[in-house]
């Protein structure tokens, strides 16, 4: 057999194994791990910020006050852990306190004064409620985001993103988010 | 003898005058704009059994406090304007306000809860100065004391008649009490059943009765 007779036989090998290769990892039969530096300091990021963390949940009733707690997976991104600290506040509200509508939570911005705004997409008010049931939600709601996120001073509640006046109680205006029962 | 008949005279006015400078303004929730919560009792709106309480209460105290004038803010047609009810009792000089409201609810118990307005945030009136303009949700700062005392009068006398759930006086921005530079409290029942309306017209009255000692004695 001559050299060049090998030689070709040779090329047509590799030739047909980089095909085979080609096919296997095109068609994810075999999948190549490529290492690269951002993925891995995004890892490394996550892993030193996040944690996990109870928090307590509070609700106002006619008989005091009552706690709950709750493990969620704290960020150092303070709206994103206000978020996750409302949205758990309001589904436990709904499901074991009173008689809410089940509302959503469309958005959570903390301004640069230290003001929470938080929209909903609905009223949860219940419209044959008494004004104390507001206020008891209210207040609830209030202790809730201090006891849990010390730093937003106020707090403004928006609808849809937009203002919401209540014919009993005013929403229109910022609360202090120290402005609950101290009993 | 001549002299002590003209001080007994004037002693007289003046005790008649003082007596009728007592004003109560009873506001009904609502207007013909705003039903408010919806069928209380039956087919009514809170508006209606609101106004019912409020004609039931002036009824009573007329008769036996004849010297106390005794207002409603609107009759049933009317619409107001917004901050008319705390304009008017502004400019009556009113010594009291009593809004009042009613929602339906499930405990057979009738209820009662008082509240009175305080605005949220830090916006407290430095200097009480005689001209100066205030914002709505500052007016009440003007009463204050007077409110907070007339709100504790009324949940003391409430409190006497057991068949009663009273709760509060609670503060909070609650917006039928927003503009009252008058002391103003809002009476808030909870109705159990249909005829409920009813039980409420006379600790309201006693309760009032109380109040207009308090405001005399002032």
């Amino acid at each position: 057999m001559s050299r060049s007779v090998i030689s070709f036989l040779i090329t047509t090998m590799l030739c047909f194994c980089g095909g085979i290769l080609f096919y296997f990892v095109s068609h994810q039969y075999v999948i190549i791990f490529k290492k690269t530096g951002s993925l891995q300091t995004c890892i490394v990021q996550n892993s030193d910020q996040s944690s996990k963390k109870t928090i307590f949940l509070w609700a106002l009733t006619s008989q005091g006050w009552r706690q709950e707690k709750e493990s969620v997976i704290w960020t150092q991104d303070e709206s994103e852990c206000l978020h996750t600290v409302i949205a758990h506040f309001l589904r436990w509200y709904h499901d074991e306190i009173a008689d809410i509508k089940q509302a959503r939570l469309v958005s959570v911005a903390l301004t640069l004064s230290k003001e929470l705004i938080i929209s909903c997409d609905r009223v949860p008010f219940v419209k044959n409620s008494s004004l104390a049931y507001k206020l008891f939600f209210i207040e609830s709601l209030l202790k809730t985001i201090h006891e849990n996120c010390p730093s937003p001073h106020s707090l403004l509640f928006l609808v849809n993103n937009t203002l919401y006046h209540d014919p009993h109680i005013e929403l229109n205006r910022p609360w202090r988010v120290t402005d609950y029962s101290h009993f | 003898m001549k002299c002590a008949r003209y001080c007994s005279i004037l002693l007289f006015f003046f005790c008649v005058i003082s007596l009728a400078a007592t004003t109560i303004i009873l506001v009904p929730w609502g207007d013909a704009t705003q039903q408010g919560r919806g069928r209380i009792i039956g087919d009514s709106f809170e508006r209606t059994i609101s106004w019912k309480i409020a004609t039931e209460v002036q009824q009573h105290l007329r008769n036996t406090h004849p010297h106390v004038a005794v207002l409603i803010s609107r009759q049933p047609g009317d619409v107001l304007e917004p901050w008319a009810t705390a304009q008017y009792a502004n400019h009556t000089q009113a010594d009291c306000a009593f809004v009042l409201g009613c929602y339906p609810q499930n405990n057979t118990v009738l209820s009662c809860d008082l509240y009175m307005y305080r605005a949220k945030g830090n916006n407290r009136i430095k200097t009480q100065q005689p001209l100066r303009f205030l914002r709505c949700d500052q007016a009440y700062q003007l009463a204050g004391e007077k409110t907070h005392s007339i709100a504790q009068c009324c949940a003391e006398s409430l409190r006497t008649n057991k068949t009663l759930q009273i709760h509060g006086p609670f503060s909070l921005p609650c917006t039928p009490l927003c503009g009252f530079a008058v002391p103003a409290v809002h009476c808030e029942w909870g109705l159990p059943h249909e005829e409920s309306w009813r039980s409420c017209v006379m600790p309201l009255v006693d309760a009032l009765k109380s109040v207009i000692l308090l405001c005399r004695d002032r």
